[in-house]
Parts: C-alpha cells; sequence; structure tokens
C-alpha cells in the first residue's frame, strides 16, 4: 500500500490540512480523505462507522478506544488518524461475526464479564492482543496486560476469569 | 483538537529544515500520548507537526564500544530485559516497564518521556503558573500533594519531573543528542533537564530549532547492578509519588560506585548524593542502609499535603539498592 499523500486545499480552516490514508481496516483495504488533526477514534466514529471504539476520556486515561494497530494494543485516542496509512487496524468488528463469536467474545458471555458493556470492546481488543503474544498466560500476566483497561464496573476478576476461558479454548477448539 | 499540519519527513536532514523553516511552531511526533494530550487541552498550539516516526535512523537501541544508544522514537515497550544491549542497566528497563500502560508503552518513545510536561493538575487545567508562562504558582498554598519535597526552595514551580525512565538514566552517565541545522551536541542529562531558573517556563534546555534524536548511555564498570523502585497509587496509568534507582557494584561486601536517584520528589531526578557518599566503599548493613536514606532526605521541606513522600522516598530509596544487590537485606 502506499504511503500518504498530503494534499491541501483552502476551503474552511477545518478542512485546511487533509491527508489521503488507505488502510487495511478489520481486513480491507480502506481509503479515506482524513483532516491531519483527526485521531485514529475520530476516523473510526465519524467517517468509517465503526461505533465499537469508545470515547472514554480521550486522553489515554481509561482504554475504552483500545484497537489493534498491526496486531499491537494501542489507544485510538492518542493515534492520528493520518498515521494509519499502510497499516492493520482492528476494531472489536473485526473479530468474530454475530453467527460465529471469536473465543474471546464466548468468553465474556459465559462468564458474564461485564456489566454496562462500555469497557468492553477496548477489553477483549487488549486480551486479543495478550493471547496472539502469549497464548498460555496466568491470571498474573492477564491483570498485567489489561491493566490499561479501565471498568467502572468493577468486573475486573470476572473479565481475567474469561480472558483465562478463551485461552483455553483458543489451544483447545474442539473441547 | 485545534487543527494542524502533519508533515512526515523522509529524512533528518529534511526533518530539521522544516522546524528550521517553522519558526518555532513546530512541534515534534513521537507515540502522540503526551502531544496529543497537549493539544487538546491548549498547553499546546503547534501549527505544524512533525512525524518522527518514520525515521528510521531515530528507532532502536544500537551497541557501541563504549555503551549504548538509543533513537528516540524508540518505543518504552522496546526497552525490555530481553533487548540484549540494555542487560547491563536494568534498571532503565525496570523504569520503562513501570510507565502508563501497555498500550501507553506501545506508543510513547523514550525522546518524548524525557521532554514530557509536568503532571501538576494546575498546569494541566489551565491555571496561570510558572509553567503556563505566567509568574505564579497556584499549586503552593492548594492542592500540594504532589509537589517536591527536594531542592523546591531553588525553583519557582514545585512540579515534580514526571519520568521513570528519566530517574533510572540518572544512575547512569546519560548523555542526550540534540540535533539542529547548525548542528548537534551531546548534553549530560541532569543538564538536559535544568533550564536556567530565569526560564521557569520550560523543562528542558531543548531549543524550538532542535530535536531530541538519540539518548546515549556509557556503559557501567564491570559488575554493576541496578534496580528501580516505583512507588504509585496506581500499578498503572499513575504517575510516581515517589520513586528511586540505584546501580552499584557489590566488592566483597562492600558497596563500590554506588549512584542513587529519586524521582518524584523534585523538579527532576534527584541525585541522592548525601546517601551515596554515606554508603560508598562500605559493607552493606540494614542501619547503614536505613541512616544513609535518612540523611538524605534531612534536607526536604513540605507543604501542608506532600509531607508523606518524605517516607515514601526514604523506603523507595532502600528498596532500590536492596534490589539492585539481589533482595532483601
Amino acid at each position: 500500500m502506499a504511503r500518504r499523500a498530503a494534499t491541501r486545499s483552502a476551503k474552511s480552516p477545518a478542512a485546511r490540512h487533509v491527508t489521503q490514508i488507505e488502510l487495511e481496516l478489520n481486513g480491507r483495504v480502506t481509503r479515506a480523505s482524513v483532516p491531519d488533526h483527526w485521531t485514529l477514534l475520530e476516523f473510526l466514529r465519524k467517517s468509517a462507522g465503526l461505533t465499537g471504539a469508545k470515547e472514554g476520556c480521550n486522553a489515554g486515561e481509561c482504554g475504552a478506544c483500545t484497537v489493534l494497530l498491526d496486531g499491537v494494543a494501542v489507544y485510538a485516542c492518542c493515534v492520528l488518524a493520518a498515521e494509519t496509512s499502510g497499516r492493520r487496524v482492528m476494531t472489536i468488528e473485526g473479530l468474530g461475526t454475530p453467527e460465529r463469536l471469536d473465543p474471546l467474545q464466548e468468553a465474556f458471555l459465559a462468564d458474564d464479564a461485564l456489566q454496562c458493556g462500555f469497557c468492553i470492546p477496548g477489553q477483549i481488543l487488549a486480551a486479543k492482543a495478550l493471547l496472539d503474544a502469549e497464548p498460555s498466560p496466568d491470571r498474573e500476566c492477564v491483570r498485567r496486560a489489561l491493566s490499561g483497561n479501565l471498568c467502572r464496573c468493577g468486573c475486573y476478576v470476572k473479565i481475567a476469569t474469561a480472558v483465562l476461558r478463551a485461552a483455553a479454548a483458543r489451544r483447545e477448539p474442539e473441547r | 483538537m485545534k487543527p494542524f499540519k502533519l508533515l512526515t519527513p523522509e529524512s533528518l536532514t529534511q526533518a530539521l529544515a522544516m522546524f528550521w523553516g517553522s519558526e518555532g511552531k513546530a512541534a515534534a511526533l513521537g507515540g502522540g500520548t503526551e502531544l496529543l494530550n497537549l493539544i487538546r487541552t491548549s498547553l499546546s498550539d503547534p501549527g505544524v507537526i512533525i512525524d518522527l516516526k518514520s525515521l528510521k535512523r531515530l528507532r532502536g537501541v544500537r551497541s557501541s564500544r563504549s555503551g549504548v544508544a538509543i533513537g528516540a522514537t524508540t518505543q518504552l515497550s522496546e526497552l525490555s530485559p530481553q533487548c540484549r544491549p540494555l542487560q547491563p542497566f536494568a534498571a532503565l528497563t525496570q523504569a520503562a516497564a513501570a510507565v502508563g500502560t501497555p498500550q501507553i508503552r506501545n506508543r510513547a518513545t523514550l525522546g518524548g518521556n524525557l521532554c514530557q510536561r509536568p503532571r501538576c493538575l494546575y498546569l494541566r487545567s489551565g491555571f496561570d503558573c510558572w509553567k503556563s508562562g505566567g509568574t505564579q504558582c497556584p499549586a503552593r498554598h492548594g492542592e500540594s500533594s504532589g509537589l517536591a519535597i527536594l531542592g523546591a526552595e531553588r525553583t519557582s514551580c514545585l512540579a515534580v519531573h514526571p519520568s521513570d525512565p528519566a530517574v533510572a538514566l540518572s544512575v547512569f552517565d546519560t548523555r542526550v543528542k540534540l540535533v539542529s541545522a547548525s548542528g548537534s551536541r551531546l548534553v549530560p542529562l541532569a543538564q538536559f533537564l535544568a533550564p536556567h531558573e530565569s526560564d521557569a517556563g520550560r523543562d528542558t534546555v531543548l531549543r524550538s530549532d532542535e530535536l531530541v534524536t538519540e539518548v546515549r548511555i556509557a556503559s557501567p564498570r564491570p559488575g554493576t547492578r541496578s534496580a528501580y523502585v516505583k512507588v504509585a497509587d496506581r500499578a498503572a496509568f499513575s504517575f510516581a509519588l515517589a520513586s528511586a534507582a540505584a546501580a552499584c557494584v557489590m566488592d566483597r561486601g562492600m558497596l563500590r560506585h554506588v549512584r542513587l536517584a529519586l524521582g518524584g520528589v523534585a523538579g527532576a531526578p534527584w541525585r541522592a548524593r548525601v546517601a551515596e557518599e554515606a554508603l560508598q566503599g562500605r559493607k552493606l548493613t540494614p542501619a547503614r542502609l536505613e541512616s544513609a536514606a535518612r540523611a538524605e532526605l534531612a534536607a526536604a521541606r513540605h507543604l501542608e499535603r506532600n509531607g508523606y513522600k518524605v517516607d515514601l522516598a526514604i523506603g523507595a530509596l532502600q528498596e532500590a539498592v536492596e534490589r539492585a544487590v539481589g533482595g532483601r537485606l
């Protein structure tokens, strides 16, 4: 994919600096024109129609906007959309389908690891980054990997249990 | 967020020309975990942002004859114990792992970490203060719980330096490489973080046309062991209430080449020279360690709500030395 090529027009101040991006978003090549000052979170929610990544604090202090950038967990509110050209972004919408949920999504349901659900897309993507790198984590490892995701309902114990369940399911999918 | 123009230089030379051409209005973008928040809260208003991440020369850890060189845009997650050249610098890898959260460490860069603005609530909430260009400190007679307890009589701003890695780097011979279109200079870390008092609004000696390109650490003496201890109200997200780094060589039960530093207690990492002196060349005992730590903090002066930091710093300093030499005494 092409690296970004900046183009400019002199219409309104906000539209003055725009970058054309081409990224792989949830497995599909996506092209868009984004204002330079837009974060990845703004692009996902306002332009790409993907509202799974949540805007909690918009300051890198809650984790609700966690997405995967080239497989690594990042806060979408701390990444500029214009920086994502040529890269892979995965949001919760890219994980599983309503008919066939990802083992992580199955596990969060099975363990009832949520109340309001606002933080869950971020929790699940942080967990996916962990399990992709470490298929057999212990509880402490899970706690550390998800320490950048706050849950105001306080579901931390069940969330860790669900991630451990998903890890086991991913290792032995037939059981 | 206020609009800006994003530039992606293809070479360091091009990046420097962009800075030169911006007449002080450009900001360098590393991981974005700090800069974007500064822009969102109007503490920074750059018309132009220059993304340094595309410059490969500025990223990664390289060994050299004299030590290691860490590129300014190297992510904190890359400063791991698995990184071979960093194995003599355990305090640094421990400090990098103590920063923020996994997501922050996956983005935040070492150069950006050293260039952070203070986390003082008053500065971050838009109050008029020394660091925002004013001539007063609303924190001094207000919410003082995060403020400095050491060296504060010499500075107008009482905010503490927020970096964990900077404290660890202070127990090694660390220099910061600053490059501009007209040349480069290597500045010792302590000097880098000590702008002149008449320049109270600034946090470093970095000029507006300069870039931090590299952090160089000299190889420590053979046998050097080091550790970093952070005390914070949460294990993730939070900045240190107090922290300590220690590096030393143990030679037949005697401590040699002791270097100690404290974080969260002063406007820059605080070299604990009083405690170093008290331990240098002596046998390490729990009583001697405690009295050395207490002696260092004897100079502490506290305000209404930050007195608790004195005991935290004493404890952190002892624990850092204990961990460096390999466990509880």
